[in-house]
């Protein structure tokens, strides 16, 4: 009995063995993640037999499309009764779909807005851009409203300069107090730009002319006005939406209660009932006579509506900051809009991001219910080309261009947000 | 509170002036329907160190927040270095300015670097080059024994202790006459805490600089007596 | 001696309205308001002088004149005679019903899709993944202008149905006709019917209330016999069992009712060129339905699978610890937890199912934004006070759908405690 006290101890590592052949390679696989008990069996079977049979039925009509025909009529006897797509639809139409009636010797103008809205917005997505580049950022919005529209420089400078009179009021008013400081820096660009803007422009085309060819709005159209209302929408209502953020969080119960009047409000009616207030009501409520552009009543109007959602977002960002930051910038004796600039916005915004991002997407998607109200996005554009009579009874060719087109807009800013959401995740705790 | 306050203020001497930093008199606070503070009476003189200890909910911890009105109180009267807090903004901007506050859970903000933390305040409150900010501020960090940590671009990559630390340089670059500090330890892990309380301590040795420290621990009450 | 240390020592100064902290909010707050009342009252002026000018009054008074016009889906008595608001209200119906189908078939698809996107099977969590990325990254509008051309443009005519060698057959054991004209379904009848109680302006079929109380009451006692199974376990530590009363209870009267009743189905028939009988779902509700449903259940199904990968998988493992069965896990440790992480973003999913119902107009289907919002508004020339109107019926609506859910979500949030 003795000999069992004596303790084992193992000299020499034994050598590795191969798993048994049941439990490696393919077989190993295709039972773990098909055949894994007979409900998984089930689903795999059923799942081949629907991806044969949507290929079995699609790909001889994408294999055997025609690309050149002037009409479906043409396309039908090319195809000659075989099964088969027309994308000669697409290609002869693809540029009314992309910019509407955008003047093609022009193209140019809204081409490069499109690459340098990148270039504004790299440093506010990607932490590595050179901070400098927000400068460009700034200036963007004024740059592209004059590259699409056209006409004088004057206009948007003078606009831009507007905002430069309020950053200076802001500073030099800054011992003034803050509540006198904040309601100067406010007044300030806005009798600026309702008195001054308009004799200066006047004045400034007068001595130094620099204008290039203005395009009227009615021909903006295609997916052109899709990102040209998606941007303006999530870039002006992200400055209303902080602020209508703030103001839900407001211990003042009547700037309290206006926020979540205003927020409540707009995300309990469908936008398409704004955008027919914008069409339909705007002239009512606007003194006699006055009478503006159509994209810009929508723009206005889907500002609106993305802020109310905003809003939101940035609550939620808010909500997610832990007490002692304000305490400790209260502590520090910051005041309230220099908290809300160095310490709480900086950090809200950031958790809020793929937030923003969402809402854009849902926004850029949205932006297809402006056919309702006679805007030819490109919507609007293909029942337009259904109407006439050379393409009369197509429809898949030109859904699935529209859907792929938004799909990959959509697509890849959804990969973006959830890079995001990871990248958050990692960096708190 | 108020029998607390009194018995657990430790009065140690050395050397204080006759200068009053904080006068509190009757001073009273509700929290709703709950009377938190009840008639406190407290003097501190400038230079003098002073521990709160007491059981946890027992309001030490709202006394000394309200001696920068991070809390209001409802009733009586808080004086400090002259001046009276009330609904005053100016007042109240002009008291936080004089007071350094630690907290437990050291409240860095974690999307500066740690220099940034520091220079935050003096560039935007007190108007200070950034230059001249960012000198003081690594004479500060040297002061608390981390310098080299000052360009890490988040907090939360500090200990603790290290955080702990970076809280009370930025509080000390503002050049305050009363520091706060409220349970700075008790969120640290064990090991931690000397750190932080050989901080405090160099500190109360240097110089005529106010201190009010708020603790449950004793470990954090001890030393201070032997400054 | 208290002394109200807010009380200022001097007297009142006018800098004190900016520099004290009791008087600024007020400042801001008075500032605040008028700057508010002001921009109203210049908006009422505005459409005050605008309707002048246009010679047109304000009111609502338009709504109790005859319409004029013919709605297709009408679920109440409604005709060219009727009143626009009559209209308004058919529409509202027309909304609603659109709504409550898209919620349920949406859910059910997008719980399917959310469960499966996270099963160990390779291949269908690929297809799921797949349609989820697919659907939720095109535009609603889209899906419902391609489910709408699909149904008019590829589906069989009724007289396709026709003849002895017919080229299109009816599905389901001849009981739905697809067509493109609409989906043709059976019709539930009853043989003796209880009549209908007659309120002014609506007609309550009382086959349908008693129906409704029925399943209700029995709800209410399976409710009762759960507790009481629970209390019997709370005393004893024995659950009994309580599968089989539920069905019991459940089903049995309703069906019972049925059957006294007479209940039936009324087929749809080829009579003519056209089917008869049954209930004709026309393509824009068709279009409308699968559009919103498929959609939105892309939405749901991540919603679902984000609230079950939100509970980690160390709750899973205490639970199988401490010796709970997979199906108890489930009902007792996960789904508590998930349906709080699941609820308040499937709240705003219905929410914004309701509010897509208004893309009705893109199909021809007659809801609320396309009667009193479109044909009302057109006639009448009212369109201040038919927009007006419109809106606070889908506020109300939304308040509502939110106000209930939020119930139900503090419940959840309550009983997890």
């Amino acid at each position: 009995m003795s000999d069992q006290a004596t303790s084992f101890v193992r000299n020499d590592m034994l050598p590795p063995k191969e798993p048994p052949s049941s439990q490696v390679g393919v077989v190993k696989w295709a039972r773990e993640n098909l055949f894994g008990g007979w409900l998984s069996t089930v689903l795999t079977l059923l799942s081949i037999a629907a991806i044969v049979y949507i290929v079995w039925h699609l790909f001889p009509w994408f294999a055997n499309g025609v690309w050149n025909a002037d009409s479906l009529t043409q396309c039908r006897e090319i195809l000659n009764g075989a099964t088969g797509a027309c994308w000669a639809v697409i290609r002869v139409n693809w540029l009314q779909l992309v910019f509407g009636f955008y003047p093609p010797e022009l193209y140019w103008r809204p081409i490069l807005a499109f690459v340098l809205l990148f270039v504004a917005i790299a440093p506010v997505l990607f932490p590595s851009v050179p901070r400098k580049l927000l400068w460009f950022s700034g200036l963007y919005p004024f740059l592209a409203v004059w590259l699409l529209w056209g006409g004088t420089v004057w206009a948007p400078v003078l606009t831009l300069a507007g905002f430069v009179l309020g950053y200076l009021v802001l500073m030099a008013a800054g011992s003034l107090g803050t509540v006198i400081a904040t309601g100067l820096t406010i007044a300030v660009p806005v009798l600026f730009w309702l008195f001054a803007l308009g004799p200066l422009d006047d004045f400034l085309q007068g001595v130094i002319p620099l204008e290039i060819e203005p395009v009227a709005s009615r021909d903006f159209g295609g997916f052109m006005i899709s990102v040209v209302i998606g941007v303006a929408g999530i870039a002006l209502s992200l400055p209303l939406g902080i602020l209508f953020a703030l103001g839900r969080q407001s211990t003042m119960p009547i700037i309290k209660w206006i926020s979540v009047v205003f927020i409540e409000f707009i995300r309990g009616v469908p936008l398409i009932t704004l955008l027919f207030t914008a069409s339909l009501l705007l002239n009512y409520f606007l003194p006699p006579g006055t009478n503006f552009d159509l994209i810009l009543r929508v723009i206005i109007m889907v500002t609106l509506f993305a802020t109310a959602y905003m809003a939101e977002v940035i609550r939620g960002g808010l909500a997610a900051l832990p007490k002692g930051q304000y305490e400790a910038a209260d502590a520090l004796g910051l005041d309230y809009w220099k908290a809300q600039r160095l310490i709480i916005m900086p950090q809200a915004l950031k958790i809020s991001i793929p937030g923003i991002v969402n809402t854009f997407i849902g926004l850029f998607k949205d932006t297809t219910l402006v056919v309702f109200i006679g805007i030819l996005d490109p919507i609007g554009r293909a029942s337009a080309i259904r109407a006439t009579s050379d393409w009369q009874g197509i429809y898949w060719e030109l859904f699935l261009f529209i859907g792929a087109v938004f799909w990959i807009f959509c697509f890849s800013m959804s990969r973006y947000s959830m890079h995001l959401e990871r990248r958050l995740k990692t960096d708190h705790r | 509170m108020e029998a607390i306050a009194e018995r657990a203020i430790d009065r140690s001497q050395m050397q204080v002036s006759d200068e009053i930093a904080i006068q509190i008199s009757q001073m009273n606070k509700w929290y709703g329907q709950f009377h938190v503070l009840r008639d406190i009476d407290l003097t501190v003189h400038r230079g003098e160190r002073i521990v709160i200890a007491g059981p946890s909910g027992s309001g030490k911890s709202t006394l000394i927040r309200c001696i920068n009105r991070l809390e209001e109180h409802q009733a009586g009267k808080i004086v400090v270095d002259g001046t009276e807090l009330s609904s005053d903004l100016k007042n109240i901007d002009k008291v936080r300015s004089e007071v350094g506050m630690v907290f437990q859970h050291f409240n860095l903000f974690p999307h500066l670097t740690i220099l940034e933390n520091c220079t935050l305040a003096p560039i935007w409150v007190r108007k200070i080059p950034r230059k001249e900010a960012e000198e003081t501020a690594m004479h500060f960090l040297e002061k608390v024994k981390i310098p080299e940590q000052a360009n890490k671009v988040s907090a939360d990559q500090l200990s603790g202790g290290q955080q702990q630390r970076v809280a009370i340089a930025r509080s000390l670059i503002r050049k305050p006459q009363t520091m706060l500090f409220d349970e700075p330890t008790s969120a640290l892990d064990p090991e931690m805490i000397k750190e932080v309380l050989d901080t405090m301590i160099q500190l109360a040795e240097e110089g005529m600089m106010t201190m009010l420290c708020v603790t449950h621990e004793v470990s954090c009450a001890g030393p201070s007596r032997t400054g | 001696m208290a002394t109200d240390s807010g009380a200022p020592t001097g007297s009142f100064r006018l800098s004190m309205l900016l520099y004290d902290s009791r008087y600024r909010s007020l400042t801001i707050q008075v500032f605040a308001f008028f700057v508010l009342m002001f921009g109203a009252a210049w908006l009422v002026y505005n459409t005050k002088t605008n309707l002048e000018a246009l010679g047109k009054p304000f009111g609502f008074d338009f709504l109790f004149n005859t319409s004029g016009y013919d709605i297709a889906q009408r679920p109440i008595e409604y005709s060219s005679q009727s009143t626009h608001l009559r209209a308004a209200m058919v529409g509202l119906l027309n909304t609603l019903i659109l709504a409550v189908m898209a919620c349920v078939t949406a859910t059910v698809l997008g719980v399917f899709a959310g469960v499966l996107r996270l099963s160990n099977n390779w291949i269908i969590a690929r297809l799921m993944t797949i349609y989820i990325e697919t659907f939720r990254n095109v535009p609603v509008l889209i899906w419902i202008i391609v489910t709408s051309a699909v149904m008019s443009e590829s589906m069989p005519p009724p007289s396709a149905f026709r003849g002895a060698d017919p080229s299109a057959s009816m599905i389901l054991w001849d009981s739905v006709a697809v067509t493109n004209r609409g989906v043709y379904i059976p019709a539930p009848l009853v043989e003796h019917s209880l009549g209908s109680l007659n309120i002014p302006g609506v007609q309550l079929s009382l086959d349908a209330i008693a129906f409704l109380v029925v399943v209700a009451l029995s709800i209410w006692v399976n409710r009762r016999v759960l507790a009481h199974a629970t209390k019997v376990q709370n005393a004893t530590g024995v659950r009994p069992a309580t599968w089989w009363k539920s069905l019991l209870i459940l089903f049995l009267p309703a069906i019972v009712l049925l059957y006294a009743m007479g209940f039936h189905l009324e087929y749809p028939a080829l009579r003519g060129f056209n089917f008869s009988g049954g209930i004709q779902m026309r393509n824009s509700l068709i279009a409308m339905w699968i559009g919103l449903s498929i959609y939105t259940a892309a939405f749901i199904a991540e919603i679902v699978r984000a609230g079950i990968m939100a509970i980690s998988k160390g709750q899973t493992e205490a639970a199988f610890a401490l010796g709970l069965q997979p199906g108890k896990t489930m009902r007792l440790v996960i789904l508590p937890q998930a349906l709080r992480v699941i609820v308040p973003p499937l709240i705003s999913q219905y929410l914004n199912i309701t509010k897509n119902t208004s893309l009705g107009l893109a199909v021809g289907y007659m809801d609320l934004r396309s009667t009193l919002g479109g044909i009302t508004i057109n006639q009448t020339g009212r369109e201040l006070e038919g927009m007006l109107l419109m809106m606070l019926i889908y506020l109300i609506v939304s308040l509502v759908i939110s106000t209930v859910m939020n119930f139900y979500n503090d419940r959840v949030k309550l009983r997890e405690r």
